[in-house]
């Protein structure tokens, strides 16, 4: 797979950055309206990773014990996001939202995962005026020590990773999310992108 | 004829919003920064009347230009133009001195409103 | 999702589902024949009541956040089954899903109606799959405690063998300190005795310069031979494990001297049918440690025995890249029943001293350590062992 390694020119990671920063802002703005709290946002990074690549970077915020949920999305744009939350954000979350049991925690950490995922492939699609249809996503939580197990990671080879955190400075809730597309949905990407700069000229 | 003021780090952001401004104004009235620190420096030498600025950006953020880019010149009109919708963040830049909030991305329509407010 | 899209869903969904309508405030526009039939409660008697008086389990606060969620971003919300269990309490009378005392619900949140702020929730009958679930995780659970308990037993194990391998060497050690006392008895009253001859020779004034220089040089001899058994008992213990080569005859007459003493002491013939040419690279204390521990066998068998002829004979036959040694002895052989347990720890024959370690630490060492074989044939004739061993290790 090496030797078909997809890379993005600057101009496409700019132009990718941008719209994701768009998405991420509504993304946001609605986390922020669920848990009633003003979050700070952050500029996304966007990076062409292997999937071992990947698993080391995973690998680097397992150390810290975050709590981990996946879900796909499908469509012409299609792939999965991956969201973490340490365990002491989770506390935060639990405290913030009043909640006193362990599956609520859990329900509520999905709940995150699903609207930030949502929203920002939403967004995303949209703003790259794609007719994309998202089709319910499905959601699941893994625990740590299996993530290389997750059977769908094994489907990629090379993954656009995208990634920005989720920042409640005032509750301390730090979050990171992950938008990992793979092989056919990243070359889809880069033409639209490309359509966009050429758009711009 | 009111000089104007581009500021966001992404390039992409600031061809749009030109692209859609240069629909108004003329082109050699529009000048560009990558961040609050370079507005400053051309808010000195250009002298703009308008300042389109980003909140989310290296060296220095849109928040601490605001009241630099006013400390310089009082009368200026600063929209912010952000990804950032929470109510709280528009709240913040109001307090600040901006004259006006909008969501990203800024096509045609949206520039035309914007230049009739202000 | 537009509307007609939607609707499309709904009544697909109306089959196997249960699908309740709300507003934001939990009221119900909608309850359809499914929960009807699951919950025993008309659609008429609920309409326009809130879901939460109704079913006084939900959590209304966590489900008015999930519908206003998806009203805003317009893309649905959702409870898994995995983490919330159910939302509308349905009692199983099932036997097969009696893990679960409730239905077990995916149930998601679709945007509806935004103008009236209303949505539609869809609950998925997952107990089966939940059940499936459960009782995957019990067995991952037995299977990873069962494999951890498997790995601490390997670890004992490894360490007994240690503490065998170790206990087995301080026994050997203790019998070479007995050899070693035992051959130098006589060197020293050897030495003791020309002294008192000096002496006495001295005091009569006949002891001449020849006598002098004689007496000191076997007295010189004497101690050479003294530290050189030392020597060869402190490189036997040598801790550091260094392959070498060895000359295998070397190893059966010098390496193991301190056995022809015993040998000769119970009038056995020891004879050495090797080349003195052959060399094989191994580890030397490893191979010496197994070789007297299977010679002494024999001499200790000798040593129940009223035989007049007493042959130990030691041979070798040359493979392409292995050696067979052949040890061999006379005394009467070992009973079949013996033979079995022979490689066995702590078995033991000897009614006392024997530690029972001493072919099972032979086998070990021979086939972990010089990566060999041993094998051992007896009639009522006597005992042959045979070890094979690389001639390079």
């Amino acid at each position: 797979m090496e030797e078909n390694k997809i890379t993005l020119s600057e101009d496409e990671k700019d132009v990718l950055q941008e719209l994701m920063n768009i998405a991420y802002g509504s993304a946001t703005a609605v986390v922020a309206d669920m848990l009633d709290a003003f979050a700070s946002l952050s500029i996304p990074n966007i990076q062409v990773l292997t999937m071992h690549e990947l698993f080391e970077t995973f690998d680097k915020l397992k150390n810290s014990s975050y709590f981990f949920a996946t879900q796909a999305f499908s469509g012409e744009f299609n792939g999965e996001s991956a969201f973490f939350i340490n365990e002491e954000s989770a506390q935060n979350l639990a405290t913030h939202l009043e909640i006193e049991s362990k599956e609520d925690l859990d329900d509520a950490i999905l709940e995150l995962t699903n609207v930030l995922t949502s929203s920002l492939t939403t967004q995303l699609a949209a703003e790259m005026g794609s007719e994309v249809i998202f089709s319910l996503p499905s959601i699941f939580k893994v625990p740590l020590q299996e993530i290389e197990n997750v059977e769908t990671f094994q489907l990629y080879s090379q993954v656009i990773v995208i990634d920005t955190d989720l920042n409640f400075q005032d509750q301390k809730i730090h979050g990171k999310i992950f938008i990992l597309t793979k092989d056919e949905s990243i070359q889809w990407l880069k033409t639209k992108l490309n359509i966009i700069l050429e758009q711009l000229i | 004829m009111r000089k104007f003021l581009v500021t966001d780090d992404s390039k992409l952001a600031r061809r749009t919003l030109i692209k859609s401004l240069k629909e108004y104004i003329l082109e050699e009235r529009i000048f560009e920064a990558s961040n609050g620190f370079e507005a400053l420096k051309l808010t000195l030498k250009e002298k703009p009347d308008v300042v389109f600025l980003d909140l989310t950006m290296p060296v220095m953020d849109g928040y601490e230009a605001i009241p630099k880019i006013k400390n310089i010149n009082p009368d200026i009109k600063i929209v912010v133009v952000s990804a950032d919708i929470q109510e709280k963040a528009k709240e913040k830049v109001y307090a600040l001195g901006a004259t006006l909030h909008v969501q990203k991305p800024i096509k045609s329509d949206k520039m035309k409103a914007i230049l009739e407010v202000i | 999702m537009a509307q007609n899209e939607t609707q499309y869903n709904l009544r697909t969904a109306d089959l196997d589902n249960g699908i309740i309508i709300v507003d934001d405030t939990l009221s119900i526009y909608h309850f359809n024949k499914w929960l009807e039939l699951h919950t025993k409660i008309d659609e008429e008697s609920v309409l326009t009541k809130k879901l939460d008086e109704i079913f006084p389990n939900i959590k209304t606060k966590t489900l008015i956040r999930k519908i206003k969620t998806a009203l805003r971003m317009n893309t649905p919300t959702f409870y898994t089954a995995a983490t919330s269990h159910y939302l509308i309490p349905i009692k199983i009378n099932q036997f097969k899903n009696s893990i679960f005392e409730y239905m077990q619900q995916d149930v998601s949140i679709i945007p509806y109606d935004k103008e009236k702020k209303l949505v539609a929730l869809i609950i998925k009958d997952q107990t089966n799959m939940a059940s499936a679930n459960a009782l995957l995780n019990s067995h991952i659970e037995e299977i990873k405690k069962l494999n951890q308990a498997l790995i601490e037993e390997q670890k004992l194990r490894e360490k007994q063998h240690q503490q065998l391998l170790t206990s087995s060497r301080s026994a050997a050690m203790g019998d070479m300190i007995s050899m070693i006392a035992h051959q130098w008895r006589q060197p020293l009253s050897l030495i003791t005795t020309m002294m008192a001859n000096m002496k006495v020779k001295k005091e009569l004034g006949t002891l001449d310069d020849a006598t002098l220089q004689n007496s000191f040089k076997k007295i010189e001899e004497t101690i050479y031979y003294l530290s050189d058994t030392i020597n060869d008992f402190r490189d036997y213990f040598k801790p550091i494990k260094v392959k070498s080569n060895i000359n295998l005859y070397e190893l059966f007459s010098k390496s193991i001297f301190f056995l022809k003493d015993e040998m000769s002491q119970y009038n056995i013939n020891y004879k050495i049918n090797i080349d003195k040419n052959i060399e094989i690279y191994t580890y030397k204390n490893e191979l010496l440690q197994s070789i007297i521990n299977i010679i002494k066998n024999s001499i200790d068998a000798f040593k129940e025995t009223t035989l007049t002829n007493k042959n130990i004979t030691v041979s070798l036959e040359q493979k392409t890249d292995k050696i067979i040694l052949f040890i061999e002895d006379n005394a009467g052989g070992i009973d079949k029943e013996h033979l079995e347990k022979i490689f066995e720890p702590y078995f033991s024959t000897k009614s006392k001293n024997g530690t029972g370690l001493g072919l099972y630490i032979c086998k070990t060492i021979i086939e972990k350590h010089l990566k060999g074989t041993i094998d051992i044939y007896s009639d009522t004739n006597g005992t042959k062992v045979a070890i094979t061993l690389p001639t390079l290790l």
